[in-house]
């Protein structure tokens, strides 16, 4: 039964990814990313860890494809701006390096065994919130410390960007004079 | 020795008796919300309400006799009528995938979540089998999460809706309402944080044994239950007031206000799509106050002890019995307070102003999101101190 399960949700992963990645329209592309992220959230669910398939649905599903899509219907792109389809050359390029990692990751796999892979022996209580934050919050706590530093450091980055961006409009703004539009 | 009904009664049937039931009562609480808010409104403003469409008792008494109207009660009837018989419009430059879509997003994320809403006794020995039923759909330990993981996906619903349209004024009005909706998550879902902490559970149904097998304070002449708007008061004030916003209702109602704005999907919807939407704001409502009701109001427990005088204590549930009278009983006092609650949002509509849009994003993240924060700290360190080994355990 998990088995069944994680072969149709990697099979919805792999569809949703590759639609994500084709699609023209933006706000289908990111409703095919969705559904991959929840996908995603099933192989957890298989691979027994129901608090971080809850997570994944909750963080990536409710918040920030939220804000995905957000952005994009804020842009409301044009057929005309969507900017030109991708060369053939590059079509075929980005074709050879999909494959390429899918033979290492095939190489990988078969070089630890494939199916006959013993899974290890997990307690009842696996994946549940307590184990999960037991972890979290004893053995892994420097890693998942460095982890909010690193997302630290992205909100910094994203204000430094937002701010310089704003200042130039701004002055934009301060030149086309009050009451006038600004020409960009 | 098994019994035919300890045979019958297997997992998979007894889930899809709940479920059946579950979505049937939601279905059938809507058109009875929409009756009530609408002769609610018009009690509170001194009008008559709807009083055309009118349902006919037959009403013998001897010496009076006749036919007894309740006045317009099958208004919601003959709208629903009108709905399914209105001509489909599908916009030109509409987005027909996204179009169709919408009103499926709106609403099935809010039935799905309502599955793990405890609308019972955890333990109920099913018709005497013998079988012991938890009286929620679906039984998980982390039930908490996923319902937040699974209702936070309605926002694609209007989302979708708005830009599916095709034109500029439902997409704005999209933006506007999931703005506000993700907005007001945040401060929700810190709220719940903070009451996770005192219980010491991310099961919904713990919450509920939580509050109703122990006291939170004797008043000598009242004692009042654990329940978790007496001890996070803050909390359940933010939740409440998230509540509102969630919902789109009044004092928050931007994305539907109808004198000013534009609403996202009521600009090109029409017909039963329009009705499914429409569906999937009642049963977000009846989900939220649900939700409330389960965290904060002492879900199916009573506010008195089964030792209270007379009829009281009979009315009471107590939270160790198996019977299904007690069942009964645990499943009307969450009714009730759901009913009281729905009843408390139709009454805000009339007594406050609406927002602002820029008050109401500063309502959001300047005001509740620092108050939920200061309270889950809060709620950490008393936990700490009053608990030591582990909160709730």
């Amino acid at each position: 039964m998990p088995t069944l399960l994680i072969i149709l949700a990697g099979l919805l992963v792999v569809g949703a990814g590759l639609l994500t990645v084709t699609q023209r329209n933006p706000v289908r592309a990111a409703l095919c990313m969705l559904v991959a992220l929840a996908g995603v959230g099933a192989l957890m669910l298989g691979l027994r860890s129901p608090f971080l398939a809850a997570m994944q649905v909750l963080l990536y599903g409710g918040a920030i494809m939220v804000l995905f899509t957000f952005v994009i219907m804020l842009l409301t792109l044009r057929e005309d701006e969507m900017g030109p389809e991708p060369s053939d050359g590059s079509k075929l390029g980005a074709a050879f390096m999909s494959l390429l990692t899918l033979s290492v990751l095939w190489f990988g796999i078969s070089r630890r065994g494939g199916a006959s892979y013993e899974a290890p022996r997990l307690g009842e209580e696996f994946g549940s919130a307590q184990h999960f934050s037991t972890f979290l919050y004893t053995d892994y706590v420097v890693a998942f410390e460095l982890v909010t530093v690193l997302v630290l450091a992205a909100v910094a980055g994203v204000i430094v960007l937002g701010r310089s961006a704003h200042r130039t409009s701004l002055e934009q703004t301060k030149i086309a004079g009050p009451g006038e539009e600004a020409h960009s | 020795m098994e019994s035919v009904l300890q045979l019958l009664f297997t997992d998979p049937v007894i889930g899809l008796i709940k479920g059946l039931l579950v979505i049937g009562v939601v279905l059938q609480i809507v058109p009875l919300l929409i009756y009530l808010e609408r002769k609610l409104s018009a009690y509170m403003q001194g009008r008559l309400g709807p009083n055309r469409v009118n349902f006919v008792v037959p009403y013998a008494v001897p010496g009076l006799g006749g036919l007894r109207l309740v006045p317009g009660s099958l208004q919601p009837l003959a709208d629903a009528i009108k709905l399914a018989f209105k001509e489909e419009i599908i916009p030109k430059d509409a987005d027909k995938l996204l179009w169709y879509l919408g009103p499926f997003l709106a609403f099935f994320p809010i039935a799905t979540a309502l599955a793990f809403i405890p609308f019972g006794i955890n333990h109920w020995d099913a018709l005497g089998s013998g079988v012991i039923v938890d009286l929620r759909v679906c039984s998980v330990p982390i039930s908490v999460l996923l319902l937040f993981a699974i209702s936070s996906l309605g926002v694609y619903g209007i989302a979708a809706g708005g830009w599916g349209s095709g034109s500029k004024y439902p997409l704005m009005a999209a933006v506007r309402a999931s703005a506000q909706m993700i907005s007001y998550e945040v401060s929700m879902g810190i709220a719940v944080l903070a009451a996770m902490a005192t219980v010491g559970s991310v099961d919904l149904q713990q919450f509920v044994v939580h509050q109703a097998t122990q006291d939170f304070v004797d008043l000598g002449f009242l004692t009042l239950p654990n329940w978790l708007v007496f001890s996070q008061p803050l909390a359940a004030l933010i939740f409440l007031v998230a509540m509102f916003a969630e919902n789109n209702r009044l004092p928050f109602d931007m994305p539907e206000c109808e004198p000013e704005l534009v609403g996202g999907f009521h600009t090109e919807y029409s017909g039963l799509k329009f009705a499914l939407f429409f569906l999937g704001e009642y049963a977000a409502m009846i989900l939220m106050c649900s939700l409330f009701v389960t965290i904060f109001l002492g879900g199916w427990g009573s506010f008195w002890d089964t030792d209270a005088w007379g009829v009281f204590g009979w009315v009471a549930v107590d939270p160790h019995a198996t019977d299904g009278i007690n069942a009964i009983k645990s499943h009307l006092w969450f009714m009730a307070k759901v009913m009281a609650i729905l009843c408390f949002q139709i009454w805000i509509r009339w007594t406050l102003p609406r927002f602002r849009y820029d008050q109401l994003m500063n309502i959001g993240w300047k005001v509740l999101v620092p108050l939920a924060l200061g309270n889950l700290v809060l709620t950490a360190i008393a936990g700490y101190f009053l608990n030591p080994i582990g909160v709730g355990q």
